[in-house]
């Protein structure tokens, strides 16, 4: 027989149901263990049910004088429910608000401040964004030219008849598109 | 339109509070139902004294509820409580200087009502096990023990065995190494088996 009797870790494991091989046979040899073992078992199972007591009554009405609940912080306008920021928030928020204002406020004065100047440099924007306004439909109709069905499309609309035939085409196809589209995107309705 | 709001019954500890710390005053209330039962035995337990019990677990609330807005969601709400709870207890004890008392009553009842009144009452709001008479000795008997461990040894071994809670989260509330708490817990239920000995000798 082992002269070691069983540690504390050992004796919580077995609290928990927890046996080990060797502790199994030491509990088969060791009186003085599996009396330790049976009278822990015992207390651990009186502490387990020993009875919750409660306050008197009233306890929650007591407490709740005594505590500072903060004011709402969700407001609620037109069904829709805002968080009204307190404390750090309301500061970011404030400072927030204060510097996009700012920014607004010294952006207006100086635009008032300085027409000219703003009216050059949207009429050099307007020329720059014309420009390539310009550049982009050349290069467009250039690529569109070097295709190698341009020729056969043009050759099918040269005759008048059949380019309004084609143009029919296009308008019917772009209707049925329209239509289908409005089909799905629209709610279901109830079944009656 | 604004969703409903789920009952407070069904939401999780840390749900409780934000919603507290939206000014709710339906969450305090379910934060002190939740809770005022376990606090309320835990330092029951550790005063023996109703009436300072029920100013210590008065005091552990308002201390828990006007510091709602410093609670870290990251940890346990009932740690929290329990922590609170139990430097509560402990501060009156060192006060008070008092750690031994009587089962029947509060040493500081000056008339017998007043004795009845603070007296343990076992097997209030127990499972029917306990209502059996041998379940009721032995129930007198751990309480008896209880009373006479040492107050460090007495929460940590309620903590363990009364309330279910981990050994790691029962150093968390008391603010000692793990290893401590293991060998705290391992002598009360020592002291607490020869003094059921004793007792039943």
């Amino acid at each position: 027989m082992s002269t070691m009797h069983l540690s504390p870790d050992e004796l919580d494991a077995l609290l928990v149901g927890v046996m080990s091989a060797t502790v199994r046979s030491h509990l088969a040899e060791c009186g003085l263990c599996r009396a330790v073992a049976s009278t822990d078992r015992a207390v651990v199972i009186g502490l387990e049910r020993l009875p919750r007591f409660s306050p008197r009554a009233g306890f929650s009405d007591r407490v709740m004088l005594q505590v500072d609940v903060p004011k709402p912080v969700v407001r609620s306008i037109l069904g829709l429910r805002f968080r009204v920021p307190t404390g750090r928030r309301l500061a970011l928020a404030a400072s927030v608000a204060v510097i996009l204002l700012a920014g607004l406020t010294t952006s207006i004065v100086w635009s008032l401040g300085n027409r000219d100047v703003l009216a050059g440099w949207g009429q050099q924007a307007m020329a720059l964004l014309d420009n390539w306004l310009w550049l982009g439909l050349r290069a467009l109709a250039a690529n569109v030219a070097e295709q190698p069905w341009y020729e056969g499309v043009r050759g099918f609309f040269a005759s008048p008849a059949r380019a309004a035939v084609g143009v029919l085409g296009l308008l019917a196809t772009w209707s049925l598109g329209v239509i289908a589209l409005k089909r799905l995107v629209s709610l279901p309705t109830r079944a009656a | 339109m604004a969703e409903p709001k789920p009952p407070l019954n069904t939401l999780t500890d840390q749900e409780v509070v934000a919603r507290s710390r939206e000014g709710d005053e339906t969450a305090y209330r379910e934060l002190i139902r939740r809770y005022e039962r376990p606090v309320f035995s835990l330092i029951f337990r550790m005063v023996r004294d109703r009436e300072i019990a029920e100013d210590l677990s008065q005091e552990t609330f308002i201390k828990v509820l006007n510091a709602i807005g410093t609670y870290r969601p990251e940890f346990k709400f009932s740690s929290w409580v329990f922590k609170i709870a139990n430097n509560t207890a402990i501060d009156h004890l060192r006060r008070r200087e008092l750690d031994t008392l009587s089962l029947e009553g509060s040493p500081h009842a000056a008339t017998p009502e007043a004795m009845e009144a603070t007296a343990l009452q076992l097997g209030t709001g127990v499972a029917s096990p306990l209502d059996d008479v041998a379940s009721r000795e032995l129930g007198g008997e751990i309480e008896a023990a209880i009373n006479r461990l040492r107050p460090e040894y007495r929460s940590c071994i309620l903590l363990r065995h009364v309330e279910g809670r981990a050994y790691e989260e029962i150093a968390d509330i008391l603010g000692l190494p793990l290893g401590t708490v293991k060998t705290y817990i391992h002598r009360a239920r020592n002291e607490l088996r020869v003094m059921l000995a004793r007792l039943r000798e």
